[in-house]
């Protein structure tokens, strides 16, 4: 690395550590998720008013196809809605800023490339996925970005997701399902299947799974054409085809969970004046007694909507071209993905929480303090689980959030799911107590803990006095509201 | 789409990403309802909520399987068997075809026997639970009406060994026979003759009760008994034969006037225990008495594996039965009730009764009880756990019934709140089911399950689900203790929701 690349790295750094506060954070202390940092009210209503517009040209066939077709896309606007209503997208932050370098990058090889209409919004999830909305949106996860260490990895998925943008592949998938599934020839063969006396229900089956198929077709072969076109703005822009063939490595081992291991839960629960119980992990509620029959559920290749990764890679290696562009320098880059990676990782825990998935917050934010064991943020995670699952207990929703073990689920989880079967809500609440008691009595002045204080201590209900009480104290907007929404709804009185 | 669907929108990703599917890029909006808790089943698999049959070996859920009678074609009757873990996951799927219709099926702990019956022989399948047929026995008979009783006749599983079947001879005439998972006759019991100071002889009927490992309970029935030997040997008594060799042990409460009526029995190793009602005038069994005419009470007793007791307590039924319960300061106890005993459960050294009160004056069901008996103790603790209203009510034609008979008929109807009792693999833990409707908010009733349970810390507690849904009625089934899976019937919706809950214990 030359001087004047060493300088632009520091600049850069410099440059988000100032404005963006996901950069620069001591992880082994404390982490702040980037709340603050989500598309303007301005930017959702472009994106809707532009969706909308789809509805009204295009189509030529029928109204009901057309009116099928437009109820799909209000679907589409409604999921955008939503998804920024549920707060979990990211831009504007270090983390965008990052993905925008990338994609200029992407688009400085390729003129064609509109990349003032391009934007990348990222979104808290735990589930590696990106995906294209249509309109040059863009949507990336964070649990994506936690397992991509490398920028042309990264690269390579924005470029596959420029691909579907521009062959419209959102438009012509809602298209051809809305004219299919008002097809009359199909209508015709469904109801003559429906009729039959006997073996009814096997046509039926064989003709919904004829439709998915012929579906899927054509999504595979959208995603084959997605990496053909991908591959070539990819290597426009001097990105080298191993990063291709890396990123697709990861998107096939996307089933699994990055973390596996089983945890020593002795080592998180196990307080002075309350001792871990043996039987907490006893696994006879564990649902895992009986042998699957590997027969069952098996979904085949016809029915997915990507084709499989070691095909895709083959032809990724077919498709690349000899004369690439020269190689692109992306230290800087590579240097603010290695700073980040904890950070995307510690966002999609935070997707957890904020998805009420508390089990998997629970078992994350665990795994995550076997590397950040003074983590203030993660022994919060931990503690908010707790109530929030022994509230759930007292509302008869456990079941709700708590599945029971798996199979099909890594051996950690299943551990953690056969604690929790274990439990009760005073057996939760306790070890919620101690937590707080033994693990963050030091910190103070914290809004998170003292968010979690009064969802300790006001266990039958939040009042509208408590919620001013910890307004005065810590004036957090985002706990706060949890906290007001949370006044909605109240524990019945106990019965006398 | 709504707050809530795009929540479970995300989580539902979740879930795709653990259970293995691939990623989704072009993002495809649809609208998906799911929740952990609620239950569903494919519909081409043909599970109802009346076929879903759990699998209890010894007290321990093992899961659920449910047989469905799938049509007749090419000469063949199909049957899907879909075993379910205890979670009503899917986990087995196998069809099952035979030239006979199946009459009745039955699971070991690891097979299924499978009783079909055609007009000259009766057929017993044994299949394990992957589906592949492990042995067969076949019957034959000259008589269809014989071989169409025959496949109707009792069969009791012998945990993980094999199955018990009574058989019919001689006419009408009942033994027992023991077969393995191959088939083959382990042991097989012919009936006894009681020659009594009557002139002729007495033929024993005889019906298993229950089996394990170690011992077998017969209940014995000596229908023709009369006159002289009446007075003195009981008409109904249970004998004790070895599991192994098919050969009898010793016999319980088999002399007359003893007053006792069989509620069920626990077996464990090395001990009996037997359990039901008691009739202080001694008069039950006595051929032309009207039994549970009278005021009872209820008895324990557990004996050794030689016959010796070792434990007995009787309770007369008026005046203990105050004493008992009457300690209790929240116990509605207001008028005299009888209280009908639904099961007994062993954890440790202690036993645990669970009994229903029902009032022979207001014609009502009330509280539920849980006896806890300490064998070192002479009097049982007792716990009421009052019901939010009587169930039941005045029924025309329960009315006449009193005592006994009433609560007989109370049980037979399924008019008692008490559900079943499920029990860990240790025993340190149960949970005894009951549901009962919630109307402590006025004209805002809703159907409750309660649970009586015994928890970690050995404590009887009493949790409670309230059904906020307000269904027309109410199943549940049993589930690992702790647990209940419930069936919520809305008539005018027409519809059943199927969901797994779980107690707060």
């Amino acid at each position: 690395m030359n001087s004047t690349h060493k300088r632009e790295n520091l600049v850069y750094c410099l440059f988000l550590a100032f404005t963006c506060p996901s950069f620069g954070q001591d992880l082994s202390y404390d982490f702040q998720p980037a709340r603050n940092f989500k598309p303007s009210v301005q930017l959702i209503d472009e994106y809707i008013t532009r969706f909308s517009a789809w509805g009204d040209k295009g189509i030529t066939s029928t109204s009901k196809v057309k009116a099928t077709f437009k109820k799909f896309i209000e679907q589409k606007t409604e999921f955008i809605i939503a998804l920024d209503s549920l707060g979990i997208l990211i831009y504007g932050d270090s983390m965008s800023n990052l993905l925008e370098r990338i994609k200029d990058k992407i688009a400085a090889g390729n003129p064609n490339l509109k990349r003032e209409e391009i934007r990348i919004f990222i979104y808290r999830s735990l589930e590696p996925n990106a995906f294209s909305l249509g309109e040059g949106l863009l949507l990336v996860s964070t649990g994506l970005l936690a397992r991509m260490p490398h920028v042309d990895q990264v690269a390579f998925v924005l470029s596959h997701e420029l691909a579907h943008d521009a062959m419209r592949h959102v438009y012509s998938n809602l298209q051809r399902i809305s004219e299919s599934l008002h097809d009359e020839r199909l209508k015709k063969s469904f109801q003559k299947a429906s009729r039959k006396k006997e073996g009814r229900n096997t046509q039926i089956n064989n003709f919904v799974t004829n439709f998915i198929a012929i579906h899927m077709a054509y999504s595979q072969q959208n995603e084959f054409d997605a990496d053909s076109i991908g591959l070539v703005y990819f290597q426009n822009a001097g990105f080298p085809i191993s990063g291709a063939v890396d990123a697709l490595r990861v998107l096939d081992s996307a089933d699994y969970l990055l973390y596996e291991d089983t945890l020593d839960l002795r080592h998180y629960f196990n307080f002075s004046e309350y001792p871990f119980k043996s039987y907490w992990l006893d696994t006879e509620n564990s649902a895992l007694h009986w042998e699957k029959d590997t027969l069952l559920f098996v979904i085949p290749d016809s029915l997915k909507s990507h084709p499989d990764c070691d095909e895709r890679i083959q032809r990724i290696r077919n498709f690349s071209t000899t004369s690439m562009a020269a190689a692109l320098d992306v230290s800087t880059e590579e240097l603010a993905m290695d700073r980040l990676k904890d950070v995307f990782r510690f966002e999609s825990l935070e997707s957890q929480i904020m998805s009420r998935d508390y089990v998997m917050a629970l078992y994350l934010s665990l795994q995550f303090q076997t590397q950040f064991s003074e983590n203030i943020y993660l022994k919060s995670v931990t503690t908010h689980a707790l109530i929030e699952l022994a509230a759930a207990f007292s509302r008869n929703e456990f079941l709700e959030y708590v599945e029971f073990a798996d199979r099909d689920y890594p051996a950690g989880y299943n551990q953690m799911l056969t604690f929790l079967h274990n439990m009760n809500s005073s057996t939760l609440y306790k070890l919620a107590s101690y937590c707080l008691q033994e693990k963050l009595a030091s910190v103070s002045d914290h809004a998170y803990i003292g968010f979690l204080k009064v969802l300790n201590d006001n266990r039958d209900g939040i009042t509208e006095d408590i919620v001013s009480l910890y307004a005065q104290q810590y004036r957090d907007e985002y706990f706060i509201d949890i906290l007001k929404a949370k006044t909605e709804f109240q524990m019945p009185a106990p019965k006398k | 789409m709504q707050f809530s669907s795009v929540m479970k929108y995300i989580i539902k990703q979740q879930m795709m990403l653990k259970k293995g599917l691939l990623l989704l890029t072009c993002v495809f909006p649809l609208t998906l309802s799911i929740t952990a808790q609620n239950i569903s089943f494919p519909e081409d698999k043909g599970i109802t909520i009346t076929n879903i049959t759990p699998m209890i070996i010894q007290n321990d859920l093992k899961g659920y399987y449910a047989c469905t009678y799938l049509g007749y074609a090419k000469s063949a009757y199909a049957y899907g068997l879909i075993v379910m873990d205890i979670n009503f996951k899917i986990t087995k799927d196998k069809l099952i075809s035979s030239v006979m219709p199946m009459k009745q099926i039955v699971f070991d702990g690891s097979h299924f026997c499978m009783v079909f019956q055609s007009a000259k022989y009766v057929s017993y399948a044994i299949y394990d639970t992957e589906g592949i047929l492990a042995g067969e026995k076949r019957i034959d008979y000259r008589d269809p009406y014989q071989s169409a009783s025959e496949a109707l006749q009792t069969l009791v599983p012998v945990p993980y060994k094999g199955f018990i079947r009574r058989g019919m001879q001689y006419g009408w005439d009942t033994y027992l026979e023991m077969f393995d998972h191959a088939g083959d006759v382990v042991w097989k019991v012919e009936p006894e003759f009681y020659t009594g100071t009557t002139a002729g002889k007495v033929r024993e009927g005889l019906n298993v009760i229950k089996a394990n490992e170690q011992f077998i309970i017969v209940g014995v029935n000596l229908g023709a008994m009369h006159g002289q030997d009446a007075k003195t040997r009981t008409m109904d008594f249970q004998r004790v034969y070895d599991a192994q060799s098919g050969q009898p042990l010793f016999e319980i409460n088999a002399t007359a006037g003893n007053g006792l009526r069989l509620h069920g029995v626990v077996l464990e190793p090395d001990e009996i225990s037997v359990y039901g009602a008691y009739f202080p005038e001694g008069k039950v069994g006595i051929l032309g008495e009207q039994w549970g005419g009278e005021k009872f009470g209820f008895y324990l007793q557990v004996y050794d594996a030689a016959g010796k007791m070792k434990y007995e307590y009787i309770n007369d039924g008026e005046r203990d039965l105050k004493s008992l319960i009457g300690k209790i300061e929240e116990a509605e106890y207001t008028e005299f009730s009888s209280m009908w005993i639904h099961t007994l459960v062993k954890s440790g050294e202690r036993y645990y009764m669970i009994g229903e009160m029902y009032s022979d004056k207001s014609k009502t069901v009330r509280n539920m009880v849980a006896l806890e008996f300490d064998t070192a103790q002479i009097t049982p603790r007792a716990y009421a756990f009052t019901k939010d209203i009587p169930e039941f009510g005045s029924r025309a034609s329960l009315v006449a019934f009193q005592y006994y008979n009433l609560g007989f008929n109370l049980m037979k109807l399924g008019h008692f709140g008490y559900k079943f009792t499920s029990q860990n693999k240790d025993h340190s833990m149960f949970a005894s089911i009951y549901t009962n409707l919630d109307n402590s908010v006025k004209g805002d009733e809703k159907t409750m399950v309660g649970a009586i349970a015994l928890d970690r810390d050995h404590q009887i507690v009493n949790p409670r689900i309230v059904l906020t849904s307000k269904p027309d009625d109410v199943f549940v089934y049993p589930g690992k203790p702790g647990y209940v899976a419930v069936a919520e019937y809305f008539k005018k919706e027409k519809k059943v929701s199927f969901t797994l809950h779980k107690f707060d214990f």
